[in-house]
């Protein structure tokens, strides 16, 4: 098996290993955990579940190592709603040239501005995030990674019904690459 | 006015047989993203090249006999048959231009 080690050390950051790799610059380590809530959690339009899907999928397709060791696709638990998310970030990551007029007026059809704006700007943040990913080598997520991103996101599912955004907390929440 | 004429089970092989210009065959299902994705530029392939294609669409949920006997095991899948013999099978989602790419062949 091909080993690929990581072009950049991680900082002494906390937080996992996507989070110490942004960590050399913390300013932009909090903005981007802020990032990560703001479209996670309660101001959300769109659920936790269909979010995660179309980053499973961006995942496996932009080379991120890190990123895609989170969790496989789950195409076959897709409500027609998710399917429709899920081949539009396929789209993105395939041509994002050919996406038109109509594939932006089938959208339209099944989300609503605000819901079609967070999905755009979502799968754009995952792309650039799995980029990162992709382009330092950052290696496969270990068991407790996996188990801590997990995590993040049955608290983001329950706090988006439930309470206000939470502000980022970088000791215990990973970043959703 | 669309030009994409749907067919079912009954009715697919007779269009086939029947049909005067190369035939392409859109197999799809309403909870298939991509197929409604794709759905436009399809559209527009139909509208615009009237005269030299037939675009039909074929539901695989309410025809499972067609799309077993077309071998079609995902989608989105498009046929083209000219003379009722398959001459092209585009298997999953796709821009316009690489379906017109794709099909470049039977557009000219």
């Amino acid at each position: 098996m091909e080993v690929v080690m990581p072009r950049i050390p991680l900082s002494n950051s906390a937080g996992d290993p996507y989070y110490r790799l942004i960590g050399h610059r913390p300013e932009i380590l909090t903005a981007w955990a802020a990032l990560d809530v703001a479209f996670l959690g309660e101001s959300s339009t769109l659920s936790v579940h269909l979010k995660e899907e179309v980053r499973k999928v961006l995942a496996q397709e932009v080379g991120c190592r890190y990123c895609a060791s989170l969790g496989l696709p789950g195409r076959e638990s897709l409500d027609p709603r998710e399917s429709l998310a899920v081949a539009f970030a396929e789209m993105v990551v395939k041509d994002h040239k050919a996406i038109d007029d109509g594939m932006i007026a089938v959208m339209r059809e099944e989300f609503t501005d605000a819901e079609l704006m967070e999905l755009i700007a979502w799968v754009c943040f995952k792309y650039g995030s799995n980029m990162v990913g992709a382009i330092t080598g950052l290696e496969p997520a270990d068991g407790d990674d996996v188990a801590g991103y997990k995590g993040f996101l049955d608290r983001m599912a329950d706090e988006s019904a439930t309470q206000p955004a939470p502000e980022p907390v970088l000791e215990s929440q990973p970043v959703g690459v | 006015m669309t030009a994409i004429r749907e067919v079912d089970d009954a009715s697919i092989d007779g269009f086939l047989v029947a049909a005067t210009l190369p035939v392409l065959v859109d197999f799809w299902a309403g909870w298939c993203g991509p197929c409604r994705l794709m759905a436009p530029a399809l559209a527009d392939l139909a509208a615009e090249h009237v005269d030299r294609l037939h675009v039909v669409k074929i539901d695989v949920d309410a025809n499972p006999d067609a799309s077993t006997r077309y071998r079609v095991l995902s989608l989105p899948t498009v046929i083209v048959f000219v003379g009722n013999e398959e001459r092209a099978r585009l298997v999953g989602m796709m821009g316009r231009p690489q379906l017109e790419a794709r099909l470049e062949a039977y557009l000219e």
